[in-house]
């Protein structure tokens, strides 16, 4: 499988098929040599998974050597990369004089270490580089390494559950040159993702990203008949999909693609991802239609184990806050308003107000009997008309900010909706006048 | 076995074939002449002439519908003459008038005919080499063409034909006769008969394909293969050259109505294609082939087999085989019709299985688009059917139609059943017409009467006849189906857990309380809740109208949806500051911190 590849990730998927534990025993030991043998061509084994490979592949003793600095910057930058010293790495390429002849080439290499570091957000500064259109007499291969760059940046979507995104990338891709696949097919020796491998990033990306509603929409597309040849596996999955067999399709989707996603370097990272969005998605049309449903139910026929439903079914529940409540084995409809939440607090505020007022109206209460102890203390006919300023004020007051006991949320509502701003601007006022 | 041998006569004479014979008769008058430079010396010459006196005569004895003396004087001369030119010439014309008299008289003295041709073939064998090539080619063609014409009037896949032992023992000499042309002509292969050899195997192979499916019912699957590679290997800027290529096509394409109309699933879906798209990359670049009789026929049953094929092979589902172009396969069925009128003329009754198959089909295909259609035409008031409308098929078939409409879902049952010769053939087509029936009894005479009703009752009342039961699942795909396609008329809801289903629109609720900008906002909160999430998910609302897009534009569009609208999650009444419910609980907190500052 990994015979004849001249490149890091030759010794990153052997690693990955290693620990994965997935393959017979044989098949991995052969992959750990080619991985080995690949090291020693490179001269350089100062690779964190050296040790693993070297106790997988059966191997006795076999020198690590580490030749510093002999032969090409791309060497060099290789050797980084097998060490995990991905910025290095890039750094190297990116001092290499930007010889236009083999820009797109240098990219390239870029682009395998973002990929191989999980680096997604270089990933996407480097796409903006790309958008500088190549002239027409660019090599053919820096063509292709071009739209290998782009297909990696896609690759990058897909790993950081973009599955739309990736659809939406694909497809524009295809339809710039339909043919564009070919550029996978050829057996580089540098080759980092195969043909099937992204054919199957398709696969699940479209099933993850096209909503429920619209898959027999998309089986009807117009060019549905070449995306049936190419990807027959999607456009089964979507048909027992339309079908609602969702066992059958649980079946497929936990059977032979999960199989095959696992065993891919590039396909495992964003696949546990997209299993369980699906699985959500399929428990989130089951809650679409029914107002009690039991777990059991749902573990039988979609023949998942009772624990994961439960467990996914309650994750769903909380992250997407729907009105559903799991009582036991029952997952059923629970009402709500989408104010319910916030009651608690606005009965809180409605006790602060009150206690407020009732503090205001005891001070106004002093205050007023002050002032007419010492009006009648006083001489009446001085001065009446400070007084009666005095005397006035804290009714305004109480007119324009004390709510009655029956105070209706709607009217909150008014307000909020207007601008929210507005309604702290009259806290504030609020504020002031309380204040004084 | 007089009735055996005149549909016999039937199948062996094409309608053009008269014509063609007496132009031909005109044409072979020249030929003398034109050979006439071959003898040399003087005896000779007064030889010919007398020679030629008596041909002519022959002839005229031929022209008059006397063939007996006109053979007579032909024999004589194969005897009197040395010239082999003659004789050969002789031998062709006993053939021929042997042609005339059978197409005049009706009658068919196949085995001396054929006894002739043998010898014929033997005296060929004998003396080809002496003979002038373009002589042989010439007069070998038109032979050919007469005494094994292409059959332009009866089809392959007409299952109803069958032939006395007698007839397909004739065949079976026919085929051995052209083998045996072929081998002589094989043996030298000389450069002039390179064009007559594949007309000679053409022609074998055709007998070789009726007498097989005379004899036994069956394709010659050899034969056929033969047939196809021979007609793949040529490319397309020859196959407009060559004249026999249609008639190529046309077997073929009979071949291949033939299998599916005696099993369905045995059509060879690649190969069938294959020959479909060739046939129609010529017919858009020639008139004639598009007005052959019978061609178009083949053509447009072939694409309606395609359709209906297609939708069979998906096994994988297995509960609901629908078929998805029924548009597509009534316009292929709908070209059928026409074309079976030009080529059945008035006599028209649907009697014949392919007929009702074509009929049966293109009734299916409009019943199951009745409801999406504006202008609901009743196919029985069109000319093409109406013209049989007192045909026990057509009666059957408005039974089946009027059950339909009504909805009564066993007499539609008990109906179509009743169409034994074509139910199995369209069986992925009836098996929509049941769903839709379904569908439509559930949605216009269920839904809109019971507020609630036990899955069990509905199943009961879907089911199309006693014996057969609609299974829990099938309903439930059905209800599901229909939230998934927006084509419930009436909003439900399942209770699960008692097998309960809830008509009506007090429930659409809200399913959650958390809008699109509170997943925007907390999309670092938890581990796999962001709006990417949510949206695979499907938790708001979904576009729709996303059909006959390219798959770009459909991402495109998708995109957008996300994007913009839609803010709330799924349900049917939606509280307009539904979008703002996370602002309240913010608003409440804060105006909860500045009450207590304020104290």
């Amino acid at each position: 499988m990994l015979k004849r590849l001249e490149s890091p990730i030759c010794v990153e998927r052997a690693h990955f098929l290693i620990t994965s534990g997935l393959g017979s025993l044989t098949e991995r030991g052969e992959c750990a040599k080619d991985a080995i043998n690949y090291l020693l061509r490179l001269g350089y084994t100062k690779s964190p998974h050296w040790d693993e490979l070297v106790a997988q592949s059966g191997l006795e003793a076999i020198e690590p050597i580490e030749v510093a600095n002999s032969g090409s910057k791309r060497h060099l930058a290789f050797c980084k990369a097998v060490a995990h010293e991905y910025p290095e790495a890039i750094s190297v390429i990116e001092a290499t004089p930007t010889l236009s002849a083999e820009f797109y080439r240098n990219l390239e290499l870029v682009a395998h270490f973002l990929v191989l570091s999980k680096n997604f957000k270089g990933l996407e500064e480097l796409e903006y580089r790309l958008s500088a259109i190549p002239n027409a007499n660019v090599a053919k291969e820096e063509l292709e390494a071009l739209s290998r760059i782009q297909i990696l940046v896609l690759c990058g979507s897909y790993m950081q559950c973009k599955y739309l995104e990736f659809c939406k990338g694909f497809f524009k891709l295809e339809r710039s040159d339909p043919d564009f696949m070919r550029v996978l097919e050829c057996e580089h020796e540098s080759r980092f993702i195969t043909h099937d491998e992204l054919s199957l990033m398709v696969t699940v990306s479209s099933i993850v990203a096209i909503p429920f509603d619209n898959y027999d929409d998309f089986l009807s597309v117009e060019d549905a008949a070449s995306i049936e040849r190419r990807f027959p596996q999607l456009v089964r999955c979507l048909k027992l999909l339309t079908n609602t067999s969702f066992g059958s399709f649980l079946k497929m989707w936990h059977g032979s693609i999960d199989e095959e996603c696992k065993k891919s370097l590039l396909l495992a990272h964003g696949w546990d991802c997209a299993r369980s969005t699906m699985r959500h998605k399929i428990y989130f049309f089951y809650l679409r239609i029914s107002n009690k449903l039991t777990i059991s139910y749902l573990s039988r026929t979609l023949n998942i184990e009772e624990k994961l439903v439960e467990e996914e079914v309650r994750v769903l529940i909380e992250n997407a806050h729907l009105n559903f409540e799991i009582i036991g084995d029952l997952i059923r409809y629970k009402s709500d308003h989408f104010l319910a939440a916030v009651t608690s607090k606005l009965k809180e505020n409605h006790e602060l107000i009150n206690q407020s007022l009732h503090f205001q109206v005891s001070n106004n209460r002093s205050l007023k009997n002050m002032v007419q102890e010492s009006i009648i203390g006083n001489n009446a006919s001085e001065s009446a008309g400070n007084d009666e300023t005095v005397y006035q004020s804290p009714k305004i007051d109480r007119a324009r900010y004390a709510f009655d006991d029956n105070m209706d949320i709607d009217e909150i509502n008014d307000i909020s909706d207007v601008d929210s701003a507005s309604f702290i601007l009259g806290n504030e006022s609020f504020s002031r006048t309380s204040g004084c | 076995m007089a009735s055996d041998d005149a549909n016999y006569d039937d199948f062996m004479m094409s309608d053009e074939e008269g014509a063609e014979m007496i132009e031909m008769e005109e044409e072979s008058d020249e030929q003398p002449e034109g050979t006439d430079n071959t003898g040399n010396n003087a005896n000779d010459r007064v030889d010919d002439a007398a020679l030629q006196d008596t041909y002519e005569m022959a002839l005229s004895f031929a022209d008059d519908h006397d063939f007996d003396r006109a053979r007579q004087l032909l024999a004589d001369i194969s005897t009197r003459a040395n010239d082999l030119v003659w004789q050969w010439k002789a031998s062709t014309q006993v053939l021929k008038t042997w042609v005339s008299e059978s197409h005049y008289n009706r009658c068919y003295e196949d085995d001396i005919m054929l006894d002739d041709f043998d010898a014929l073939l033997t005296f060929l064998e004998e003396n080809m080499r002496e003979l002038d090539g373009i002589v042989l080619k010439k007069s070998l063609g038109d032979l050919l063409d007469e005494l094994f014409p292409f059959m332009s009037r009866e089809f392959l896949y007409a299952t109803e034909l069958t032939a006395s032992p007698y007839t397909t023992m004739k065949m079976v000499r026919r085929v051995n006769a052209l083998a045996r042309l072929q081998t002589i002509l094989d043996i030298d292969r000389p450069p002039w008969a390179e064009k007559l050899i594949d007309t000679v195997n053409f022609k074998k192979q055709t007998m070789a394909i009726w007498s097989e499916r005379l004899q036994n019912g069956r394709i010659s699957l050899k034969d056929l293969q033969g047939l196809e590679a021979c007609c793949q290997a040529t490319d397309l800027a020859a196959a407009v050259k060559d004249p026999d290529y249609t008639d190529r096509l046309n077997l073929i394409l009979q071949c291949h109505i033939f299998c599916f109309m005696s099993s369905p699933c045995d059509v060879n879906v690649s190969q069938l294609s294959w020959f479909v798209d060739r046939l129609e990359q010529l017919s858009s670049n020639s008139l004639a082939i598009q007005q052959s009789l019978g061609l178009m026929l083949q053509l447009h049953t072939s694409k309606a087999i395609l359709v209906l094929a297609a939708d069979m092979k998906e096994d994988s589902a297995g509960d609901l085989p629908l078929v998805r172009h029924v548009n597509k396969l009534r316009e292929h069925l709908w070209e059928c019709l026409q074309h079976m009128e030009e080529v059945g003329g008035s006599k028209q009754e649907f009697s014949s299985v392919f007929e009702k198959f074509i009929l049966s089909g293109f009734i299916f295909c409009n019943m199951i688009l009745y409801r999406s259609e504006r202008t609901k035409i009743n196919p029985f008031d069109l000319e093409q059917i109406k013209i049989a409308q007192d045909s026990p098929c057509v009666t059957q078939l408005q039974a089946v139609y009027h059950n339909f409409v009504d909805s009564q879902l066993s007499g539609l049952y008990t109906s179509i059943q009743e169409l034994t010769a074509v139910k199995d053939l369209l069986s992925g087509l009836i098996d929509n017409v049941y769903y839709l029936a379904r569908l439509i009894k559930l949605w216009t005479q269920i839904a809109p009467v019971y507020s609630c009703i036990p899955l069990k009752d509905l199943q009961q009342m879907l089911r199309l006849h006693d014996n057969i039961s609609f299974s829990r699942d099938e309903l439930l795909t059905v209800l599901m189906r229909s939230i998934m396609k927006d084509t419930a008329k009436t909003f439900y809801k399942l209770d699960l857990t008692q097998d309960l289903v809830f008509f009506g629109d007090e429930y659409k609720t809200q399913l959650g309380m958390y809008s699109k900008e509170s997943f925007t906002k907390d999309c670092v909160c938890k581990k796999g809740s962001n709006i990417d999430w949510a949206n695979d998910v499907g938790i708001f609302q979904e576009p729709c109208g996303l059909k006959n897009l390219d798959t770009c534009a459909f991402f495109d569009k998708l995109q957008r949806s996300r994007d913009t609208i839609h803010s709330s999650p799924r349900a049917g009444f939606q509280p307009a500051n539904m979008r703002y419910s996370d602002k309240y609980d913010e608003l409440a907190k804060l105006a909860k911190d500045s009450l207590s500052r304020s104290r």
